[in-house]
């Protein structure tokens, strides 16, 4: 089976609509937990009844490996600037993820330094600094509720899903915390992103204990959260631009997950199957299982179709499936049939199917290795110029066929801001003549360096061509470097006016991390639940709960 | 959060990798780069801080000037004469990069540059494992770099050393004093768009007053309150 183009994937709409699969990174954290049954305790829990003070989580994963989640909680403060937004200077929750026992020393240098942000150190083998707010109403209501003694409401819940919302993760040598690349190859979190979704499924645990907790200080008696409700409520999440941004930096894994993706998708439309196979059946419960989680989905979505009709569309697939099975089509053909079929509903549709596609596989042995990429690449300077103008013009014809005299073309720049590098795109008119300016802009730099190379002799190389040009080095490098992959970059004109970074930011956030129920978040911004589902410590650390895709509610 | 929070780390704080190449690459916007110039020489330059050159201390005593005269090349002969027109020589290992890849073997006089030394970094950039390199200093602005293919087991030792100093440099981080990481990440801020009203409304998020400070109520969940109506109804 041919690989999908990058012409049809690579578009914001179609990655804007990529779903969470097997190979999300929350996923394969918790397969890896669920698999080696990792042990996941309350160590510390010193917070009064408002939601103030310390708390500590250990994990163990094994004999040579452990660590500690600290959490400093706050009260919520009107008139502080309490945003999703690093530029905040409040947060409901902060945490770090520490490597082995946390220790006083180190509790108390984190204690010190997490507030400061920009200018706090973290303690010697931290991973992770994190953030998070209560989702106010959700998370009071939960704790009414169970103070009398009751569940909370899931006809509200089910419209967030989460009690907090993570604002922020940082890691990989920010702040002085360990460097990815530094984890040891035996490094249970060594897989690129765990570090991140481990920090987040423990302030997810957070979230829930201390509702719980808060309920039982204004009533001894109060309920705990049941056992459903513990798996349906995940962790909220909030993402803005610097996920556009992160995607030009990181083209080769971008390239690398959108490959495994693609290549697993090919490999399940060709499976032969008969019709009584029991991988058939597991796509009919996956479809049967996900008809209902779209039925119950109360998110009100605005760009991205309605969960009503996502869920009437997998009921036509279902339909569809059954009767294949029934009139024994082609078995070769039975899963690519199914798909071509999915083309003619909405990209949210065909994509859940894609994903339960791949569920269909057996999971790749080495994750970690797959999905671990160096940006680094070659550019080979000796490259005449005739073969880089093939290059362009057979991979890059949608940035040279931009308008680039349409009003709104030129219209925003990226930058960062000198105050929390915040990242933000502001109209091109309103900004200074010089800052550091860091929208990928192939439209407009393809469509200079075209006429220049056309006006070189074919066979002088392009290292020359950028010594004389030095202004086109980081172009023709990157051109270079990614001629032997096609998924690596965003088909769009990111300075349009009117191009959307949720696509991008919901690509990330859906598809790479697995965030479930993303939707828009005000003009740019994406949310979404991460660990909708997931299993419980309990559950992980009895070896259960692997198969957690698409959650039911609990029943009111 | 305010810049003003920021403190020297203790001593000789160590940066991380990521950290360096973020500052230097901001020191190189906010001293003029071209654009198009900037990822290829913040490589080049943190190729000299991993390769044990202090590169950090030395642009904290000399910050990064950018001469308004390009690089000139002569690239007709055998041998090829580059011009560095006053740069940090570190700033042309990209260009001298791609000639010795270009070639294979080749002689090449750097003239007209600063700190020739920093051009040691050769070692360090992985491209250029497959070559035998031998850079002389001459004079205070001259340095000769003579290149050449590498047999398998020069490849292998000269690859070897490299991920040696790479790892280390990502295990231990890159110490620096830190009134010299404090310097140079304020320093390099300069290429940060200050901040305003306008510019924090840039972000995308619909929270601010006129003067631009959040003013986001406290409950944004607004599903849940639509929930709670539909609840109530």
């Amino acid at each position: 089976m041919q690989l999908r183009d990058p012409g049809v994937v690579m578009t914001p709409d179609a990655l804007g609509a990529l779903q969470p699969t097997r190979f999300s990174a929350s996923r394969t954290l918790v397969n890896k937990m669920v698999q080696e049954r990792w042990v996941i305790s309350r160590a510390e829990f010193e917070i009064d009844a408002y939601g103030q003070g310390n708390a500590r989580y250990h994990v163990a994963v094994n004999d040579d490996w452990s660590f500690e989640f600290v959490v400093f909680s706050n009260a919520p403060e009107e008139g502080v600037e309490r945003t999703d937004r690093i530029i905040g200077s409040h947060w409901d929750m902060m945490g770090a993820l520490i490597e082995g026992a946390a220790g006083g020393e180190r509790i108390e240098q984190t204690k010190r330094e997490l507030p400061k942000l920009y200018g706090g150190r973290a303690a010697p083998g931290t991973l992770i600094w994190c953030r998070a707010n209560r989702s106010m109403r959700a998370f009071d209501l939960t704790v009414e509720s169970l103070s009398r003694g009751e569940q909370p409401p899931a006809r509200v819940l089910g419209a967030v899903c989460y009690l907090m919302r993570n604002t922020g993760l940082d890691g990989n040598g920010t702040f002085g915390t360990r460097s990815f690349a530094a984890y040891e190859s035996e490094h249970p979190l060594r897989t690129p992103y765990h570090a991140q979704m481990l920090t987040s499924y423990l302030m997810r645990e957070f979230s829930l204990d201390l509702a719980e907790h808060m309920a039982a200080a204004v009533d001894p008696n109060a309920a705990q959260l049941s056992h459903e409700f513990r798996r349906f409520l995940g962790l909220g999440n909030a993402s803005g631009l610097g996920l556009v941004l992160f995607a030009k930096n990181h083209p080769r894994m971008v390239d690398r997950w959108i490959s495994l993706r693609e290549s697993s998708l090919a490999e399940a439309r060709d499976l032969v199957l008969a019709a009584d196979a029991p991988e058939l059946d597991r796509l009919d419960a996956l479809l049967e299982r996900a008809i209902n989680y779209k039925a119950q989905d109360r998110m009100r979505y605005t760009y991205q179709p309605a969960a009503a009709l996502v869920s009437g569309e997998l009921a036509e697939l279902r339909s569809r499936l059954a009767s294949m099975r029934v009139s024994a089509i082609e078995p070769g053909s039975l899963l690519d049939s199914l798909y071509r079929a999915s083309a003619a509903l909405t990209s949210e549709t065909q994509e859940i199917l894609c994903a339960m596609l791949l569920e269909l596989l057996p999971m790749p042995d080495d994750m970690s290795s797959l999905v671990t990429v160096d940006e680094h690449a070659t550019a080979d300077p000796a490259t005449p110029v005739s073969e880089l103008l093939n290059i362009i013009a057979e991979d890059y014809g949608w940035a040279t066929d931009v308008d680039l005299d349409e009003p709104s073309a030129l219209h925003f720049a990226w930058y960062k801001s000198a105050n929390a590098e915040e990242p933000r795109r502001g109209p091109l008119k309103d900004l200074p003549d010089a800052f550091d300016d860091m929208t990928l802009d192939l439209p407009q730099k393809l469509q200079q360096l075209v006429p220049l190379l056309r006006d070189s002799d074919p066979d002088r190389t392009t290292g020359s061509v950028v010594r004389q040009h030095p202004e086109f080095r980081a172009t023709v490098e990157r051109l270079l470097a990614l001629r032997d992959t096609g998924y690596h970059t965003v088909w769009a004109n990111t300075r349009d006016e009117h191009f959307n970074p949720a696509h991008i930011i919901r690509l990330f956030n859906s598809a790479f991390y697995g965030l479930d129920k993303t939707k828009e978040d005000g003009p740019v911004g994406v949310v979404g639940v991460l660990f909708h589902g997931a299993p419980t410590p309990a559950d992980i650390a009895s070896g259960t709960g692997q198969d957690w895709l698409f959650p039911t509610e609990p029943e009111d | 959060m305010s810049d003003s929070k920021l403190t020297p780390p203790p001593g000789k704080a160590s940066m991380s990798v990521r950290e360096c190449r973020l500052i230097l690459e901001r020191l190189l916007v906010a001293s003029g780069a071209l654009p198009g110039e900037v990822p290829a020489a913040r490589d080049a330059l943190l190729a000299a801080e991993v390769h044990g050159l202090g590169l950090l201390q030395l642009i904290h005593k000399h910050p990064l000037t950018l001469p308004s005269q390009p690089v000139r090349y002569d690239e007709t002969g055998p041998a090829v004469v580059v011009d560095g027109s006053g740069r940090l020589s570190a700033l042309l290992i990209p260009a001298l990069r791609d000639i010795i890849l270009e070639r294979g073997t080749v002689d090449i006089s750097v003239l007209n540059v600063t700190s020739p030394e920093l051009l040691q970094a050769l070692d360090s950039v992985p491209e250029l494992d497959p070559s035998r390199i031998q850079v002389t200093v001459q004079s205070p602005g001259t340095v000769t770099v003579r290149a050449a293919p590498a047999n398998d087991a020069e490849t292998a030792s000269r690859l070897a050393a490299r991920s040696q100093r790479i790892t280390d440099a990502h295990l231990n981080g890159l110490p620096v004093p830190g009134v010299v990481w404090l310097e140079l990440y304020q320093r390099s801020n300069a290429a940060l768009l200050g901040e305003s009203a306008e510019t924090r409304s840039h972000a995308g998020y619909q929270d601010l007053d006129e003067t631009g400070r959040i003013v986001k109520q406290m409950d944004d969940d607004v599903d849940v309150e639509f929930a709670l109506q539909q609840m109530v109804n």
